[in-house]
């Protein structure tokens, strides 16, 4: 049994009312759905309250999941909103990007660069929530730019740009640790 | 050698290009040092991230969460009670329906109001027809009061309406229970997780 198979029993039983189900769904995915929030918020206490909000969410609008779609993929999209309102409430200038594709060649520098875990988490620490969260999903949670568009409810040519800069941006920030 | 956009490079990256712009890009980056360098270094940031550890929550977490469950909901008492009281609103209305339909129309033409509305093969598949047309359009339970007045006298009238009317009440809190009964069931057992 694949995982969605097993995603897709557990919302069954639980909208069937077996309560376990749905505490098995959030053994299974606590950890990914907090990394992410944590690392768009910075800041535990924070993304604990967040991923809860985003659990207890789910769980009331268990009944509009589509269970066509990965469950997971639909858990990032509640934990992505909830976050966003959070970040618009507390500050809003980190939320709002300019989406023109307007980037210049940043040169070679980080060529064969091997980041380090401590040396990746604090740069990547140092974008913006917006374009962590585009790499995090891309490269961590290794989803496709159709997907994320889809999660994020922006057009697949603004997930790129996302990306392009993001990636461009801690491609030089390697560049200048490695100098 | 002419190089490849640099968004290129990254929608090679991403499987975002058409394949024989992969070919072309390939080949491209195998033949230029510069270009190859480029990609390179935006493979090693996505490496990076890839490689980022999996964080956990605090040990208290699953149970906050849980307990913020089983507060997500109505308390399953209040929502049995609430439950048991609409279905008793709606069988208390039903049976008074019925009892005044009965005592108005009297024993014999009550119960032949019922057969008619239990036969398929009789008259009453067209006021069925009638009934179940009203649903949509309500020109049809006209009709369908006319014919029950035609059939059984003007007593009888008020019948289709009732029935109407108690199915719609019924359908409502059917709807109501299946809607809320998963989410009230799961939260019943929430404290014994």
């Amino acid at each position: 049994m694949t995982r969605h198979d097993s995603d897709r029993a557990a919302v069954r039983r639980c909208l069937g009312g077996d309560s376990g189900a749905f505490a098995e769904l959030l053994e299974r995915y606590q950890n990914q759905i907090f990394s992410l929030v944590l690392r768009m918020v910075r800041n535990p206490a924070d993304a604990e309250d967040l991923a809860q909000d985003a659990f207890v969410k789910a769980f009331r609008n268990l009944a509009s999941y589509d269970p066509e779609q990965p469950f997971i993929t639909w858990l990032f999209k509640i934990a992505h909103n909830t976050t966003i309102d959070f970040l618009r409430r507390k500050r809003p200038e980190t939320v709002s990007i300019p989406e023109d594709d307007s980037l210049v060649d940043r040169g070679l520098s980080a060529a064969d660069a091997v980041v380090g875990e401590a040396v990746a988490e604090r740069l990547l620490g140092s974008l913006t929530p917006l374009y962590r969260e585009a790499l995090l999903l891309r490269h961590k949670e290794g989803l496709a730019l159709k997907e994320i568009a889809g999660l994020l409810g922006i057009p697949e040519g603004t997930v790129k740009i996302r990306l392009f800069r993001a990636r461009e941006l801690l491609k030089d920030k390697v560049g200048a640790e490695a100098a | 050698m002419e190089c490849p956009d640099i968004k290129a490079l990254h929608e090679l990256l991403d499987r975002a290009l058409e394949p024989q712009a992969v070919v072309g890009v390939e080949r491209h980056l195998r033949a230029c040092a510069s270009c190859l360098a480029r990609y390179q270094g935006l493979e090693a940031v996505a490496r990076a991230v890839a490689a980022l550890p999996s964080l956990s929550p605090s040990p208290a977490f699953r149970g906050r969460v849980l307990a913020a469950l089983a507060a997500a909901r109505p308390s399953p008492r209040r929502l049995e009670w609430g439950l048991g009281a609409l279905g008793a609103l709606v069988s208390g209305w039903t049976a008074a329906a019925v009892f005044l339909a009965a005592s108005r129309l009297g024993p014999d033409r009550f119960l032949r109001f019922w057969e008619l509305l239990a036969d398929p093969a009789r008259t009453s598949a067209i006021l069925k027809a009638h009934l179940a047309k009203a649903i949509l359009v309500p020109g049809h339970l006209l009709a369908a009061l006319r014919f029950t007045e035609s059939l059984l006298g003007p007593e009888a009238a008020y019948l289709p309406l009732q029935a109407a009317a108690a199915a719609g009440i019924a359908l409502i809190f059917m709807t109501m229970v299946a809607s809320r009964a998963p989410l009230g069931a799961a939260t019943r057992n929430w404290r014994t997780i």
